[in-house]
């Protein structure tokens, strides 16, 4: 089975470090969602992959081979570009084809696998098009349609929703998920939006002050945010300071009560009167009157906001700490508060080493 | 290994590879001839005579200015008028003015003696009509020839600089200026005039560039009495054989001239852009009320007199005969003929230096066409290094602009200077011809296709390379495939600027091989109606070529355009 290793990977950016040592990999079959902010490095470890760019050190295993010495155009990886990079010389056929020539395949053989990548993506119609009439969903499937074609061993896509709206990403979301899914090949996916990451990810890979701040499954990532940043980035945002009081059972006391968090499996319990970070989870009111937390929180309601099916709230704890709250029915602001959060919406937050 | 790796991969950091055959070809070609003609003017300046260098210099400057105010005075409104209506024959009357711009200063001249010369059309019918032996208009040699000619080669640039300028001012601007109450006169001075400054004195500049530079104009036109710079550097150089002196006063055209240019180059130096593009044809409108039509007439009239009828002077004059051919007696046969094209391949005379014209047409293409393979070459090059590799890319681009700035004069005198008596200059084959019109035309391509070059996307190079090319392949159907457009356009330039060039191959061409501008000089300057109707036959086979490749020129700037 196919699979890329990422190891220690290191590159400066005009004299600053941009990357300061990147450890992922990927398998065949299993989309990674790259995550982290705009200017993080995303996109460079995507070209550093494709051999674009070198790293300054690291190394890059393909099936534990060292990818280094091979050249960008012997490494067969598909890159599709944010700006989709589309060829404005040639026609969407021949923008498909190009990779194929490459492979200098016979001319039927080329038609033929234009015409199933073209299939692929809902655009045979657009075959004798200008690339340049296009509009830029047509274009983005076109890149998919061009970067698939030439059958990769690993595909990358940086970004390939950025420049969309709304609904049409929505659309392309979809399609997208489809097409790698069905893609038996390791894709490499480059987001800064977290939903599409939960939506087209298998795994995650969070990317923050050059490092992966927190690698895995995505599921196990909401679940257990491995850091402040993490849980900021995927937008969980209350957080609650207090002292560690007794170990078994874990107990910290914070302004707010003692509370009884749960511990990250694997994480190091800390130690009795040590200070910690607890993160509060967004809670939807109608679970957690049902399920038994047995912390109880008081607070008062700040802000109520319409979001079609369901209500966002925000609730002002007794530290002024502010809770997200989801109901399915109004509330009024100002209105006092009592939740009982489910035991995996109170963590202790395994460090305090990156601030939001 | 480790030596060969490292060096390799200094010259692939460095570009020097990209940059060595330009490098080499302007320092063989335009530096050392340079060199040449300062050691010359130091190693024998007894020969010298300083006071012979203000009269030309003064001349130069005085013709310069009074041609470029005149230029501004007819081509302003003209400017306006473009810019502002839409009228029958708009695109074609744009396309004719633009014709002279590339047209050889050769045809220029014999255009203006087809119709105002001893043997042009006004006179003859004056003379027809009139009974009077004596020609009744004087035009060529004086200095109203030298102003009208340069008025017809540059009003297309006040045309197309200040017209396109003022076309992409918001109309908004002078509208928003009358309502908070001025009058349109002080909406023009107070708004659109400031708008304009910038484009106007960028074009006068140009203008008076030109002017200055001035060469065939002035020596087939303005006659012996007339002596600029550039005249005066010919006539030192091949009548009076000083060398030093023509180096001298050559010196001092080129450092003028760079003068001219920085000056150009600081007022274009970040250049405005117009805030509100207009979309295509907003504020274009046909013209509405009677002095709007008066005025749109008027242009188009004065226009199509100053540019249209001197080249068809010159068409109709090379397909009739109006006098009696030398040694001819008795009643002429007036009327339409084709004998002077005839002629162009009949070898009448016994001369040993007689060379056949139509010979003369063949040396020019031959020249064109290797004009057109080394300029592109290079200027394609110079265009890659410039974009790629910009090592010290500044200083490099001055370097190469450098001969833009020199005038052909100057780089003739240094190729007879620095090459006469060497292979280059003896050998079978002159290639001093091709070489200088490949330096006068390399700028012309580097021009077309640094831009477009520069506009391509990175992202695309590395697309193809992720989709399995190699550099090379990437480079080709890539890179290559979308400047092609650009080089077609520069390969354009550099044969129609090879085709027309007069002033350095002047110096250069030897008798046995003129080139097709050097035969109608040499034509016009001999007696008798069939070597007059000769040169005007082989002026309008240039023509023809110059329109030709004009027409070509403009759809390619226009698919270029509708490409974006």
């Amino acid at each position: 089975m196919d699979r890329l290793d990422v190891i220690d990977l290191h590159k400066e950016f005009e004299g600053k470090p941009l990357l300061e040592g990147v450890n992922f990999h990927v398998t065949a079959g299993e989309t990674l969602c790259l995550l982290g902010s705009s200017g993080s490095g995303k996109s460079t470890i995507l070209r550093i992959i494709a051999g674009i760019e070198t790293p300054d050190a690291g190394q890059l295993l393909w099936n534990g081979g060292d990818l280094t010495p091979i050249p960008v155009f012997r490494r067969r990886f598909g890159l599709m570009f944010q700006d989709y990079a589309l060829f404005p010389h040639l026609s969407v056929k021949e923008n498909v084809a190009f990779g194929l020539r490459m492979q200098n395949l016979s001319r039927t053989e080329i038609a033929g696998k234009v015409r199933a990548a073209l299939e692929r993506v809902n655009m045979s119609a657009f075959a004798d098009r200008r690339v340049t009439d296009l509009s830029g969903g047509e274009q983005q499937r076109i890149a998919l349609a061009r970067a698939l074609a030439p059958a990769p061993r690993l595909l990358m896509l940086d970004e390939p929703l950025a420049a969309l709206d709304r609904s049409l990403r929505m659309e392309l979301q979809e399609e997208l998920r489809e097409v790698l899914s069905r893609a038996e090949i390791p894709a490499i996916y480059v987001t800064h939006d977290q939903e599409e990451a939960i939506l087209l990810g298998d795994r995650l890979a969070l990317l923050h002050d050059g490092r992966i701040a927190q690698a895995g499954e995505t599921e196990e990532v909401y679940r257990y945010p491995a850091n402040r940043w993490v849980a900021a980035f995927l937008g969980m945002t209350g957080l609650l300071e207090g002292d560690v009081h007794s170990l078994a059972p874990l107990t910290v006391r914070t302004d707010c009560g003692d509370l009884h968090p749960q511990l990250i499996p694997g994480a190091t319990p800390p130690g009795v009167g040590e200070r910690v970070m607890l993160l509060l989870k967004p809670v939807n009111l109608e679970q957690a009157g049902a399920v038994n937390g047995i912390d109880e929180l008081t607070g008062e309601v700040t802000e109520v906001v319409f979001l079609g099916d369901h209500y966002r709230l925000k609730l002002r704890l007794c530290s002024g700490t502010q809770l997200d709250l989801v109901a399915t029915h109004r509330l009024a602001v100002g209105e006092s508060l009592k939740v009982r959060p489910r035991p995996g919406d109170l963590l202790l937050l395994p460090d305090e080493g990156h601030p939001a | 290994m480790s030596l060969v790796r490292g060096a390799r991969a200094f010259l692939n950091r460095s570009g020097l590879l990209l940059w060595a055959l330009p490098l080499g070809m302007f320092a063989l070609f335009f530096f050392y001839p340079l060199f040449t003609i300062l050691s010359t003017m130091f190693s024998r300046a007894g020969e010298i005579i300083p006071s012979a260098v203000w009269e030309p210099l003064l001349f130069t400057s005085y013709q310069a200015l009074l041609s470029t105010l005149l230029t501004l005075l007819f081509g302003l409104p003209a400017a306006w008028v473009f810019s502002q209506f839409d009228f029958t024959g708009k695109r074609l009357l744009r396309t004719l003015t633009m014709l002279p711009f590339i047209l050889p200063t050769v045809v220029t001249a014999a255009a203006f003696n087809a119709l105002l010369g001893p043997r042009g059309w006004i006179n003859v019918l004056l003379m027809r009509l009139t009974g009077d032996p004596t020609t009744p208009i004087n035009f060529l040699n004086t200095f109203t020839a030298i102003l009208v000619a340069h008025v017809f080669y540059n009003i297309a640039i006040v045309i197309r600089v200040v017209g396109s300028a003022w076309s992409q001012l918001d109309p908004r601007l002078e509208q928003s200026a009358g309502v908070l109450g001025a009058s349109p006169w002080r909406a023009f001075v107070s708004v659109t005039l400031p708008l304009l400054r910038r484009p106007i004195l960028s074009a006068a500049l140009l203008v008076f560039l030109f002017d200055f530079a001035s060469f065939g104009v002035i020596l087939m036109l303005g006659g012996p009495a007339y002596q600029t710079l550039e005249v005066a550097v010919y006539t030192e150089a091949l009548r009076y054989l000083n060398l030093p002196m023509a180096g001298l006063l050559s010196i001092i055209q080129l450092a003028c001239t760079l003068g001219i240019t920085l000056l150009y180059g600081r007022v274009n130096r970040g250049r405005v852009v117009p805030l509100f593009p207009r979309l295509r044809g907003e504020g274009v409108r046909k013209p509405r009320t009677w002095r709007e039509r008066l005025i749109v007439s008027m242009t188009v009239a004065f226009l199509f007199t100053l540019q249209v009828l001197p080249l068809a002077a010159l068409v109709t004059r090379s397909v009739t005969r109006l006098e009696a051919d030398r040694g001819q007696r008795g009643e002429v046969q007036t009327g339409l003929t084709l004998d002077f094209y005839r002629e162009l391949f009949v070898n009448k005379s016994q001369s040993l230096f007689y060379v056949l014209p139509a010979a003369a047409v063949a040396n020019s293409l031959r020249f064109a066409a290797l004009t057109t393979i080394i300029s592109t070459t290079v200027g394609t090059l110079l265009a890659f290094a410039m974009v790629k590799k910009p090592f010290a890319h500044r200083w490099l681009d001055a370097v190469v602009m450098l001969p833009f700035g020199a005038s052909a004069v100057t780089m003739g005198l240094g190729f007879i200077v620095a090459f006469n008596g060497t292979p280059l200059a003896r050998g079978a084959f002159p290639w001093l011809i091709p070489l200088a019109h490949s330096l006068i035309a390399t700028p012309f391509v580097l021009r077309a296709v640094q831009p477009a070059l520069a506009a391509i996307p990175t992202s695309l190079t590395q697309s193809a390379a992720v989709l399995g090319a190699s550099p090379f392949r990437a480079w080709w159907e890539v890179e290559m495939k979308l400047i092609s457009r650009a080089l077609l356009t520069g390969a354009l330039f550099s044969f129609t600027i090879s085709l027309g060039e007069f002033g350095a191959t002047s110096f250069i061409a030897r008798s046995d091989t003129p080139t097709l501008p050097v035969a109608i000089f040499r034509y016009l300057g001999q007696p008798g109606a069939l070597n007059y109707g000769q040169a005007m036959a082989m002026a309008t086979i240039l023509i023809l070529v110059c329109a030709l490749s004009l027409t070509l020129l403009e759809q390619l700037s226009s698919a270029l355009n509708g490409a974006d």
